[in-house]
């Protein structure tokens, strides 16, 4: 011990050299926008790589499951081709308004107060900020950020994600918020008394915004509060989608965003 | 308290505001600005032992930073200079050199040979220079950028740099 101390203190210059210098280097990163994120995107183009590689080897476990998975949609999609009346032409896809891409989600949280998903497309997959993103059974969130292999998805168990919903077979239209606790379930918020909410009750997604198509499943209604001084009802829903397990998701490519968003007052 | 001090202090004011009103505004075609502000870890003197060295110039480099705004690229530049200055002493003056005796900065700077002088203040300008840049542009794809900027910019701060030490050391009593 004592060697320890003397070592220290005969080099007592390095030492405050070396403090001061990581003191330096602190204020730097901490007070410059720019040093700070050029640092950010080295690690997370680190951290990426990880990701990727970790989630191909659990892929391989889960195979089984993604496989009857995928063959209980098959089944789904077959049943709706099938029984819907519309006769498919050409003229349909011209006139198509929300396009569909396929993505692999590689990491995933739910334990933090603000949750980010990761998936594996990105700008040369031509994803593009504030595209929705999709499970088979309900939303999962909204891309945030792009890069050219990767995006990061800002997931509805996020507490800044405001998301347009509404009561499935009506037209009362409210905010779906999550509040930090229980992944499986949000609150649907400024949804007026006059609306005729029971237990029970799909809620689907809204379509007043860019975002979302409409008629996406989200939840079912689980628990309504109403409170006497409020005009609105206080709904809490339960996700149909389990965002703990999702894997397989779909990235929704609004083709008339760009129009929609022109019109100068339609996102307020 | 003594002249020592009183110097010291003199010369932290006096650079910050020179350096910081006047030549960080200088420009010469577009980019390029003399650091005389370096002169301040040039002539600090011996004497004054490491440790109190170091921090002075760490907080002598914050203070800079605060006028060009960008916080903590001086304020590492000016330790690093501040902590290799009496190996590049020890390197450019050789047995002339003596840490601890009676020899002022002083007598250093007026009694060497004028390559001496010259590579003395070119080492510290060049490792000050280099340090600043690549903190500034913080990317290693920009390495020839920053020695580019380092070369021109020391030749511009050695002129002014030895202009304003023959000023400062040549009246000090």
């Amino acid at each position: 011990m004592q060697r320890i101390i003397d070592s220290i203190l005969s080099n007592k210059d390095v030492l405050v050299f070396i403090i001061l210098l990581l003191f330096s280097l602190y204020l730097l990163v901490d007070s410059n926008h720019y040093h700070q994120s050029k640092l950010n995107n080295l690690s997370n183009n680190f951290v990426k790589v990880l990701f990727k590689e970790s989630s191909y080897i659990k892929e391989y476990f889960n195979l089984k499951n993604e496989n009857k998975k995928l063959v209980e949609e098959n089944l789904n999609l077959k049943n709706i081709f099938y029984s819907s009346q519309e006769i498919l032409n050409d003229s349909i896809l011209i006139s198509q308004k929300y396009f569909f891409s396929s993505a692999k989600i590689i990491s995933n949280n739910f334990s933090f107060s603000k949750n980010y998903l990761m998936i594996d497309k990105g700008t040369k997959h031509g994803i593009k900020k504030e595209m929705g993103v999709a499970s088979k059974n309900g939303i999962i969130g909204i891309i945030v950020d792009v890069t050219e292999n990767y995006s990061s998805v800002m997931s509805i168990l996020n507490i800044n994600s405001k998301i347009n919903a509404k009561i499935n077979n009506s037209f009362h239209f409210g905010t779906l918020e999550w509040i930090g606790t229980n992944p499986n379930i949000l609150n649907l918020n400024d949804v007026p008394k006059i609306a005729n909410v029971k237990i029970g009750d799909s809620i689907v997604t809204g379509g007043m915004s860019t975002i979302f198509p409409e008629n996406i499943n989200i939840g079912v209604v689980f628990k309504i509060d109403s409170i006497s001084a409020s005009n609105y009802y206080k709904i809490k829903v339960k996700l149909t989608n389990d965002m703990t397990s999702a894997r397989n998701v779909y990235v929704i490519n609004n083709k008339h965003k760009k129009e929609m968003e022109s019109l100068k007052f339609f996102s307020n | 308290m003594n002249t020592l001090n009183i110097n010291i202090i003199i010369r932290f004011f006096l650079l910050v505001l020179v350096q910081g009103l006047v030549f960080n505004k200088f420009d010469l075609f577009g980019i390029y600005d003399p650091y005389v502000s370096v002169v301040f870890v040039l002539v600090f003197p011996i004497k004054i032992n490491r440790i109190s060295f170091l921090i002075i110039s760490f907080f002598f480099g914050l203070t800079l930073d605060y006028f060009t705004n960008s916080l903590g690229v001086n304020a590492a530049a000016f330790t690093i200079i501040a902590f290799f200055k009496p190996f590049i002493m020890n390197f450019v003056f050789g047995n002339f050199y003596n840490p601890h005796g009676v020899k002022m900065i002083k007598h250093y700077i007026m009694e060497s040979t004028i390559y001496q002088k010259i590579l003395y203040i070119l080492l510290i300008i060049l490792i000050h220079h280099f340090v600043m840049f690549s903190l500034e542009s913080f990317a290693i794809d920009q390495l020839a950028i920053i020695i580019k900027k380092t070369i021109y910019n020391s030749f511009l701060s050695l002129i002014f740099c030895f202009t304003f030490i023959y000023l400062l050391v040549q009246n000090e009593r």
